[in-house]
């Protein structure tokens, strides 16, 4: 069996695996960045496995491209909340979104 | 023709009234001509359906099968004219007191009190459950300024704000569920003599359905519902006389007259349970408001107790409905005359302590002693209306009571008849006391040394409203007659 | 020399995705700080005369499904963008407004594509842009504000996970039928395939916001700028919705399916949820445009409802509920843009107090709103709720009806707070006047009032166009 007939074969679980791997990750895990790379990760896999599939690759393409935009877009996003925050750490992130609710109010 | 001028002459005139807000005598000439047209309008058309003419038009189709649609039958008909013959006497009223009073926003009332005409007449003259529920809605909102008008208190508006969201919530909770199986089941959302569930519907939903009319009918002020009243004792007097006796509480007795009627008609006898619960239910909303009554000192919060009593006897002739085996269906033409004695009763009492309340700011019964001869026709008006609430013949009351005492022992339901000869007697010593401590205790001579100061224009609605329970005294025959459809039951 | 007529119907939803995604790129790369507005409400307006075209022309390129869509999303993509420039003049400097109305403008071709395409991969990639984009624009009011940095990172994960998802779907199902054309896997439902269909209209779930995955929906509508916001709160939204119709009238195609079976059962949970969680969730909200986002949740669920409930009278409820849902929610957030007086992203409820005495015409259109949302008759959303209750009744699902009408009853309380608040309330200093009435608000909230009074008057027409589109998509004769 060649190389190539491995990959098609194995591209689908292999896809899976990042996919549900990637999207676990980004479920649990606390830290932010970690969470945004397993979301980006799962999003490529799914955007290489069509590649791959199908008879066209722009898809794929357009695909990792979108992940790609998103996981900047992330990370700025992630800077910013870094600057006010000072932590990635998801529950403080909460915490803090209350006290900027309350603020809100009072403002208000 | 004249069911579509019956709704547009009071949406008209209340457009009118706000855009002529200024001079107040041309404000007032429009109210009062409004109100008047809308009676005469009224009149026409009541005329039109004694000589056997019916007649429909549809305003809008949302849904295909879903009509907006208004049609002219005799109970429709007979309570659209004694609401728009007691809005003219009331906008007479309203003229009579926002000019004593000084009220800062009278235009504002008055365009809300056409508005609350119209969803009324709207109520009366629906089609189907669906227009029915449309006006009553309509009704809701429209009445809602009514009883926040007075003056900024904020008690009326607390009480305005909790009517509004209780009547809506009711009706979105509970009457629109109803209205919608009712569609499903009986694929039809029509009044029809006879009802549309008759044979249509199990035992199980029509008693399911019935319990859910009759709550989301909270205008009908049945226990728990009644707090509305009550909490809107404090409402300006025009406004009580509108929101009580011509529109919104009248509307929810008619409302569940018309369900039982025309909705159910026969099928009642199927929704047995529902109906013997609703009326034990109304019983003791009869007997504990009755009660409560005599707990209060002010006049206007005995008042709306008693309201909720008279009240809670049109449901009970409604639940009563036809006699097993008789084409007579004593309860609810007992439930029908009962609406038109609540409706002119109610006004008169409203405006006779109105009146009191204006010319010289009595509203505690223990400052009454003696005013009586300061004002002899206000206490007259007064004395009718209490009489009739009390069943007293040859008044407006004693006819209903009558029948709806035949009904229940029709029925067998001997408990019903018991309560309402009790409910009579409460009542009648509830407001007589008042009456007869104005008339005749004795005061000192400073007392009330003033003239009687209330103008003419509100004494003379005051004393008209009086003199109208008495009128079913001359009408009992051709309303019984004009009614034939409910006297004569199920065909 | 082409009829331009006969050009239109045969390339028109190219048209509706090239065009609005071009000149909003643009934008973005080259944003203009004068014509930046001027640009994107013109091509909101042409976009909406391509959709009118489209519509009538009726060409070969667009079923009927796509057709109300259309005809749904671009009014409010058009009004929107009219109302945006005003908007955004207030919020973000001039340089940031022609970024985020370029943003603005290729969420709306992306929107168009999905709702227009009639291929799985493309509908994947469509409704991923939306939410990337719709996050970019949530990222361009977070300078200011971290809550939107929050709101914007969770959108990114949200598409990303979701476009994980879906792209993956899409995937199985090339894979499974050896198409990508719906019509074409059609027959094809089960295995692989089936198993692509169910994660794509889990991906299209998420996207649409609805519970329980709507908590993301509500932080980004609270926080994305004013401007934009009917465009990634509503637009956005319904597309992904769309999408999830159409891959819902696959499974009813063959309605004994594991597939069908699947979206009942699924489509019933979720839609339970949606509806208590977003009517819930309403009543709590302190933000005018989460309570917005909110409610469309629930309208959400109370549309899942009926396609759950299945057939075309379902399918028809469901089409007419988010229609009427989405004209109800632009009122309310652009209504809560014209009352909102300063910078900044918040949108409390505080802010419509008294409005009514300086706006009259922002406080009817969003009384109005706020009585579609109880359901209260001759509005649009009453209808939608009858046909929603029929069809649960239809079926025998009571506590789906029940729940819709206490969802009606829940919204008595957000609407009698609306109305309270712009009718009966005193505007307090510390919020200040509401800033100048723009001109540019009238055509959106005028077009919301328009529609849930004139289609609550009569429904004939939304409810034949409705009925067609049920009936292309299920095949049903």
């Amino acid at each position: 069996m060649s190389g190539a007939d491995l990959l098609a074969r194995a591209h689908l679980p292999l896809a899976a695996l990042v996919i549900v791997a990637g999207i676990g990750v980004a479920a649990a895990s606390r830290d932010l960045l970690k969470r945004l790379l397993g979301a980006g990760a799962a999003m490529l896999a799914s955007g290489a496995h069509l590649a791959a599939i199908a008879p066209a690759a722009e898809a794929g393409l357009a695909a990792g491209l979108l992940a790609l935009a998103a996981i900047g877009l992330g990370l700025v996003a992630l800077v910013r909340i870094r600057e006010a925050f000072g932590d990635v750490d998801g529950r403080r992130i909460l915490a803090g979104l209350e006290d900027d609710a309350v603020s809100a109010d009072r403002d208000a | 023709m004249l069911l579509l001028a019956a709704l547009l002459a009071p949406l008209a005139h209340g457009a009118l009234v706000a855009l002529a807000a200024r001079p107040p005598g041309l404000r007032d000439l429009v109210h009062i001509t409004g109100a008047a047209t809308l009676a005469v309008i009224c009149a026409a058309l009541m005329a039109r359906v004694g000589a056997g003419a019916r007649g429909e038009v549809v305003i809008a189709e949302p849904l295909p099968g879903l009509e907006l649609a208004l049609a002219a039958d005799p109970l429709g008909v007979a309570f659209a004219a004694a609401a728009a013959a007691l809005g003219a006497l009331c906008a007479l009223y309203t003229v009579g007191y926002v000019r004593m009073t000084r009220d800062p926003a009278p235009a504002r009332f008055m365009a809300f009190a056409a508005f609350a005409l119209a969803a009324t007449v709207g109520v009366a003259l629906a089609a189907n459950l669906f227009t029915f529920f449309v006006f009553y809605e309509a009704l809701c909102i429209a009445t809602f300024p009514l009883m926040a008008h007075r003056g900024g208190r904020a008690a009326s508006h607390r009480a305005a704000a909790g009517y509004l969201v209780l009547m809506l919530a009711l009706a979105m909770g509970a009457l629109l569920p109803a209205i919608i199986w009712t569609s499903v089941a009986a694929g039809d959302l029509r009044f029809a003599d006879g009802g549309v569930l008759a044979g249509r519907i199990d035992a199980a939903s029509a008693n399911v359905l019935l319990a859910l009319f009759v709550a989301g009918i909270g205008m009908a002020a049945l226990f728990p519902a009644h707090r509305w009243i009550t909490a809107a004792a404090g409402a300006s007097p025009p406004a009580a006389a509108l929101v009580f006796a011509v529109t919104a509480a009248s509307a929810g007795g008619f409302g569940v007259l018309r369900v039982a009627a025309h909705v159910f008609g026969p099928a009642l006898a199927q929704a047995q349970t529902a109906a013997t619960a609703i009326l034990a239910l109304a019983t003791a909303t009869l007997l504990g408001a009755s009660l409560a009554a005599f707990a209060r000192r002010n006049l206007s919060e005995r008042l709306s107790y008693l309201c909720v009593a008279q009240l809670a006897a049109v449901t009970a002739g409604a639940m009563l409905g036809p006699a097993g085996d008789a084409d007579l269906a004593a309860g609810w033409f007992a439930a029908a005359l009962q609406l038109v004695a609540y409706a002119t009763a109610t006004a008169t009492l409203c405006f006779a302590i109105g009146a009191i309340d204006a010319a010289h700011g009595a509203a505690e019964i223990d400052d009454l002693a003696g005013l009586g001869r300061r004002m002899p026709w206000v206490f007259a008006a007064l004395a009718c209306g209490a009489l009739s609430f009390a069943g007293a013949p040859p008044l407006a009351g004693a006819f209903p009571k009558l029948w709806l005492m035949i009904a229940a022992a029709d029925r067998g339901a001997l408990w019903v008849g018991l309560a309402i000869a009790a409910g009579s007697l409460l009542s009648f010593a509830a407001l007589t006391a008042p009456v007869v401590r104005a008339l005749f205790a004795p005061v000192a001579p400073e007392a009330h040394a003033a003239p009687d100061r209330a103008p003419i224009l509100i004494i003379a609605p005051t004393v008209a409203a009086g003199a109208s329970t008495l009128l079913l005294l001359v009408w009992l025959n051709p309303i019984a007659r004009f009614l034939g459809d409910l006297r004569g039951g199920a065909p | 020399m082409t009829d331009p007529a006969a050009f239109i119907a045969v390339h028109g939803a190219d048209i509706l995705t090239i065009a609005p995604f071009a000149v909003g790129a643009a934008l973005t790369v080259a944003p203009h700080r004068r014509l930046g507005a001027l640009v994107a409400a013109a091509t909101g307006v042409v976009m909406l005369g391509v959709a009118a075209g489209v519509a009538a022309l009726g060409g070969p390129a667009v079923d009927p499904l796509s057709t109300g869509a259309l005809l749904v999303l671009a009014p409010v993509g058009a009004a929107g963008f009219v109302a945006a420039g005003a908007v955004l003049a207030r919020e973000v400097d001039r340089r940031t407004q022609a970024v985020a109305l370029g943003l603005g403008l290729m969420v709306l071709a992306a929107a168009f594509s999905a709702v227009t395409t009639d291929d799985v991969v493309t509908l994947a990639l469509s409704l991923t842009a939306t939410a990337v984009l719709g996050a970019g624009l949530t990222a361009l009011a977070a300078g200011r504000n971290r809550a939107a940095s929050a709101a914007a990172f969770t959108a990114v994960l949200v598409a990303l996970c979701a476009g994980a998802l879906g792209l993956f779907g899409a995937g199985l199902i090339v894979g499974g039928a050896g198409a990508s054309d719906l019509l074409a896997i059609a027959g094809a439902g089960a295995g692989g395939a089936g198993v692509g269909i169910a994660l794509l209209a889990l991906a299209c779930a998420a996207y649409a916001g609805l519970a329980p995955m709507h908590g993301w929906a509500a932080d980004v509508a609270a926080s994305t700028p004013h401007g934009t916001a009917p465009i990634v709160m509503i637009v956005a939204r319904v597309a992904a919705f769309v999408g999830l119709t159409r891959l819902w009238g696959l499974s009813q195609l063959e309605p004994a399916s594991a597939l069908a079976e699947a979206f009942v059962v699924g489509g019933a949970a979720l839609g339970a949820v949606g509806v208590a969680a977003g009517s819930i969730q309403a009543i709590g909200a302190r933000d005018a445009r989460r309570l917005a986002a909110h409610a469309l949740t629930a309208q959400f669920g109370c549309a899942l409802i009926g396609l759950a409930a299945g057939g075309v009278d379902g399918a028809m409820a469901a089409l007419f509920v988010v229609a009427a849902g989405a004209a109800t929610a632009l009122a309310l957030v652009v209504g809560a843009a014209a009352a909102r007086p300063q910078l900044g992203a918040a949108a409390p409820m505080s802010a419509l107090d008294g409005l009514a005495a300086q706006r009259p015409f922002v406080a009817a259109a969003m009384g109005v709103a706020a009585f579609g949302l109880t359901g209260a008759p001759l509005t649009a959303a009453f209808l939608g709720k009858w046909l929603s209750v029929e069809a649960a009744l239809g079926r025998g699902w009571y506590w789906a009806a029940a729940l819709i009408v206490a969802a009606s009853f829940a919204a008595v309380f957000v609407a009698g707070q609306i109305i309270e608040r712009l009718y009966f309330r005193e505007r307090s200093a510390q919020i200040g006047p509401a800033p100048a009435g723009a001109l540019a608000f009238a055509p959106a909230l005028a077009a919301s009032m328009a529609v849930t009074l004139a289609f609550g008057w009569n429904g004939a027409a939304p409810l034949e166009a409705a009925r067609l589109a049920a009936r292309a998509i299920t095949g049903a004769p």
